[in-house]
């Protein structure tokens, strides 16, 4: 036995090394026990809202409405082809009461280039199509961040947010999918 | 599908169902001649509807199933002679059966469902021998007398003929659509591809500047570089040439390929929505039989091509005025049975319904060798309605008299019996036929019996029509249903009382804005108005609209059902660039008319151009894509202008030589005369060269841009700038402000 070469382990390992090397398991585990919520997060005017991703079927380029006769000025804008399927589109932003089409998002650029985007939602009892002016994504988030809304908000009874979500910077309203997808589909008739 | 999706009860509903059919067929048939192999079924079916409502624990529906099994085995005992009024008794308690065993057992016990039950039960055991059973038996009975359970296993799942659920049928529509969908895109794709004449243009236009380039060349005192780098690039160019037509010529065999694939998806799921055309008849051997014994007749039905098969939704379409021909056939045409022997027919008519395919088209025969239209009973009926007078009507040929049977409240009948003579057979059938697309015409048979045929379309879900713009949107009218398509010029337009209409075929046809029909506010009539004419010969309508836009085969797909009914609107489609359009339900149009008639509500056509489109500045513009065009008029218009559209070059050049506008905006690629032709025309012609031409195209290179400005343009602008104001602040620049 050559005493030269250091067997393995002969070499002391201080308490700094320890802790250097085995951070990553002494951490609190963060996500594992918490089930995240999953919403969907967009733009109508100037404001910023969720729905519950189990809604969200597709999103695609704005297409063209056909509007239906006899029905102008209802929430139900229209017919759109949504992949060789003929979808209801109808007014999100009419239902809330949030003046859509604003573009509020202008850089300091100053090119402003339309970000609308065509968005199915869909339930059992069949599927939707809004018109949204801005897309975020699908946001994960931990249900506990949730703020409960101002009572401007909790005590009208046409409200349809549950719950204040703070996504990037940006203040989002967290929508009830069943009521807002009922209120929606009572439009129709 | 599941069958867990059934309950027991649903699944004894489904097996009585099939029963009774086995019952109703087998009884009629018995009057062709007894067997003992009929009976057997007919024993059978009673004997297992029982069992199965006994498992159920449907009283009612036991107690008459027992009483006709009762009379089947007497019968096969031969105990029991089943003569037609006995099997009369039969067949009306197979119909108390059929009735209650559609309901839930409880609700079948109620009182009106109990007399009926009770009553048939005694009158089958009057049939049966049993004159002093009274109603009180009938606890008695409800009691097992001990079936063999065994010889109900197995039954209910196997011999179910189950029906199609809501569920599989949206399904089967919805892969009905969609395959439609690919067929229509693989016929865009092959005339895309290879034989592509613009694409060959474009190669000629090449070769031609290559050649410029030598040409010029030869001029100069040649340098071997210039010379050397012509060949090198004539042989690149040629190279890819050839290239280009070798991949287009591959791609042209791939759309085929594709395309006949396609074509067998859709014919394969089209067959899945087919029925055989025996399951729609199913109930009129019965039908007739009741007919021709309440009517004193004595007649047969004969159908052939059952298993011709026939869209589901064109057979139940059918049930109708089928019934009511065959109705017709042996109140009108056969003759009681002393009448016939005495014409030397046997006494016996016959009725016979025949389906086949014929040329694309699903032919339904129903003809009677009855006595025939009387043509003289024709002419004296349309004379006393004063339709006509004596001596036309005398003039009028068979063809022409016979289509008199089809007006509504046209009868040979003066009293009204319960199965015809009211008045409402013939014009009911002609208008159930007219609903899905077919036609229907009346033959004499030199023989003696009149035959009626019907063409049908062989399916509901493809439909050809007339596609139109309305209030820059698109909207089709069914071709069947469409008259004809005029181009009325305003000084042909008459008023009489503030109503506009014009002439056509010597009769006058009064015009309706489409806009109103469909609610949306109409414009004024400048040039020429574009008139749809639809409606019935007698009562015209011409339908004005803003453009024809062209005759497409359209796969018709329903509108979300929460929706409810659309008014004036009969289902929806996609237009071949896959825009959304509305296929227009012309019934509803032309009742929706009558209601602005007869309201007083109806727009007068403004024949001066509205005052505002007069002062409002023009803009034409001129793009071979529907989204791209619509959504530059939109934006446009929203700005107060006054927007026509043009959909190529030529259009618009044709366009630009009558009309006055103010600023044209196009696109480059377009087929027939593409946006530099466009923009040299204008710029080259004396009068039109002021006007300011905008280009808006996706080619963003600058040699794109210098092109477009070489031939004239006045302005360049991609169509990535589309959405935001560079092109309305441009146009404003040009122009000004819209008034």
């Amino acid at each position: 036995m050559s005493d030269t070469v250091p067997a393995l382990g002969d070499t002391p390992l201080d308490d700094a090394a320890i802790d250097a090397s085995t951070r990553h398991y002494s951490e609190a585990r963060l996500t594992d026990d918490v089930a995240l919520a999953s919403a969907f997060v967009f733009r109508l005017g100037s404001e910023w809202f969720a729905l519950a991703t189990s809604l969200l079927v597709s999103v695609a380029a704005p297409p063209v409405v056909h509007s239906l006769p006899h029905r102008r000025g209802s929430a139900v804008a229209g017919l759109v082809n949504v992949g060789g399927d003929l979808v209801v589109h109808v007014s999100l932003a009419g239902l809330l009461g949030v003046p859509a089409g604003v573009t509020s998002s202008a850089g300091a650029t100053g090119v402003r280039r339309s970000v609308a985007r065509l968005v199915v939602l869909g339930d059992a009892r069949g599927r939707l199509a809004i018109t949204v002016d801005d897309v975020w994504g699908v946001h994960h988030h931990d249900p506990a961040l949730l703020r409960v809304p101002p009572p401007t908000l909790t005590r009208s009874p046409s409200s349809f947010t549950t719950a204040i979500l703070e996504v990037d910077g940006l203040v989002v309203a967290c929508l009830d999918a069943a009521r807002v997808m009922d209120a929606l589909s009572s439009a129709l008739s | 599908m599941s069958m867990d999706e059934f309950s027991l009860a649903e699944l004894f509903r489904v097996e009585a169902q099939s029963q009774v059919a086995k019952l109703t067929d087998g009884l009629i048939a018995l009057e062709e001649g007894v067997t003992p192999q009929q009976l057997e079924v007919l024993m059978r079916a009673a004997h297992s509807l029982k069992g199965a409502a006994r498992i159920v624990g449907h009283e009612s529906a036991v107690v008459v199933a027992h009483e006709l099994e009762e009379c089947f085995v007497g019968a096969q005992e031969g105990r029991l002679d089943l003569t037609p009024q006995r099997v009369d008794v039969l067949l009306r308690a197979v119909d108390v059966l059929a009735s209650a065993a559609s309901m839930d057992p409880d609700e079948a016990q109620r009182p009106a469902t109990a007399v009926a039950v009770a009553e048939v039960v005694a009158a089958l055991r009057a049939v049966a021998g049993e004159p002093g059973a009274s109603a009180a038996a009938r606890v008695v009975l409800t009691q097992d007398r001990g079936v063999p359970q065994r010889a109900l296993e197995g039954k209910q799942a196997g011999d179910a003929h189950l029906p199609v659920t809501g569920a599989t049928r949206d399904n089967t529509e919805r892969l009905l659509a969609l395959a439609g969908e690919a067929l229509v895109a693989s016929r865009a794709l092959t005339a895309h591809t290879g034989s592509d004449t613009a694409a060959r243009r474009a190669d000629r236009g090449v070769e031609r500047a290559v050649e410029a380039v030598r040409a010029a060349l030869a001029q100069q005192p040649r340098t071997e570089d210039a010379a050397r780098a012509l060949g090198a690039l004539q042989r690149v160019l040629s190279d890819t040439l050839v290239q280009r037509r070798d991949r287009a010529a591959e791609l042209d065999a791939i759309g085929q390929r594709v395309s006949d694939i396609v074509s067998h998806v859709y014919q394969g799921v089209l067959d899945a929505r087919m029925r055989p055309f025996g399951e729609g008849v199913a109930g009129m051997p019965r039908m007739l039989r009741d007919i021709a014994r309440e009517l004193g007749r004595d007649a047969r039905l004969v159908l052939a091509g059952e298993s011709t098969p026939v869209d589901r939704e064109v057979l139940r379409r059918l049930e109708a005025p089928l019934g009511h021909l065959v109705r017709n056939a042996v109140d009108h045409g056969i003759g009681s049975p002393e009448e016939r022997e005495r014409q030397g027919k046997p006494p016996r008519g016959t009725v016979r319904v025949e389906a086949r395919h014929a040329g694309g088209r699903l032919l339904v025969t129903v003809e009677d060798d009855g006595d025939g239209i009387d043509l003289q009973a024709v002419r004296e009926r349309i004379v006393h309605r004063g339709l006509a007078d004596t001596a036309a009507a005398a003039e009028m040929s068979e063809t022409e008299l016979t289509h008199f049977l089809f007006l509504p409240g046209f009868t040979l009948r003066d009293e009204v019996t319960a199965i015809s003579g009211r008045g409402v057979g013939l014009d009911a059938v002609f208008t159930a036929v007219r609903e899905i697309g077919g036609d229907v015409r009346v033959l004499r048979i030199p023989s003696g019996g009149t035959r009626f045929e019907l063409q049908l379309p062989l399916t509901l879900s493809v439909v050809r029509a007339l596609v139109v713009e309305i209030a820059a949107e698109s909207y089709a009218f069914p071709l069947a249903r469409v008259h004809r398509l005029v181009r009325v010029v305003r000084a042909e337009i008459a008023s009489s009382e503030g109503r506009q209409h014009f002439a056509l075929d010597e009769r006058q046809v009064g015009l309706i804005w489409a806009h109103q029909l469909l609610g949306i506010p109409t414009p004024g009539i400048e040039e020429q108005a574009l008139v749809v004419v639809i409606g019935e010969q007698d009562a015209l309508l011409g339908v004005v609209v803003d453009r024809f836009l062209g005759e497409h085969e359209l796969v018709l797909r329903g509108i979300d059902s929460r929706l409810g009914k659309v008014q004036d609107v009969g289902g929806a489609a996609l237009l071949p660039d896959g825009t959304p359009t509305l296929v227009l339900d012309v019934d509803d149009l032309v009742r929706s008319a009558a209601n602005l008639v007869t309201g007083g509500r109806l727009d007068p056509m403004a024949l001066e151009p509205a005052n505002q489109a007069g002062t409002r500045k023009r803009v034409l513009v001129v793009d071979d894509s529907l989204t791209v065009r619509e959504l530059e008029r939109k934006m446009i218009e929203g700005q107060g202008y006054a927007v026509d559209v043009a959909v190529d070059g030529m259009d618009a050049w044709n366009a630009m030589r009558t009309g006055r506008y103010d600023l044209v905006l196009t696109d480059v690629d377009m087929p027939r005369m593409d946006g530099i032709e466009l923009v040299s025309r204008i710029k080259g012609d004396p009068l039109l060269r002021a006007i300011p031409v905008m280009i808006v195209s996706y080619k963003d290179r600058d040699e794109d841009r210098r092109r477009g400005m070489d031939a004239g343009a006045d302005y360049y602008l991609t169509k990535g700038s589309f959405y935001d104001e560079t092109m309305l602040r441009a146009i404003e620049d040009f122009i000004g402000g819209a008034s």
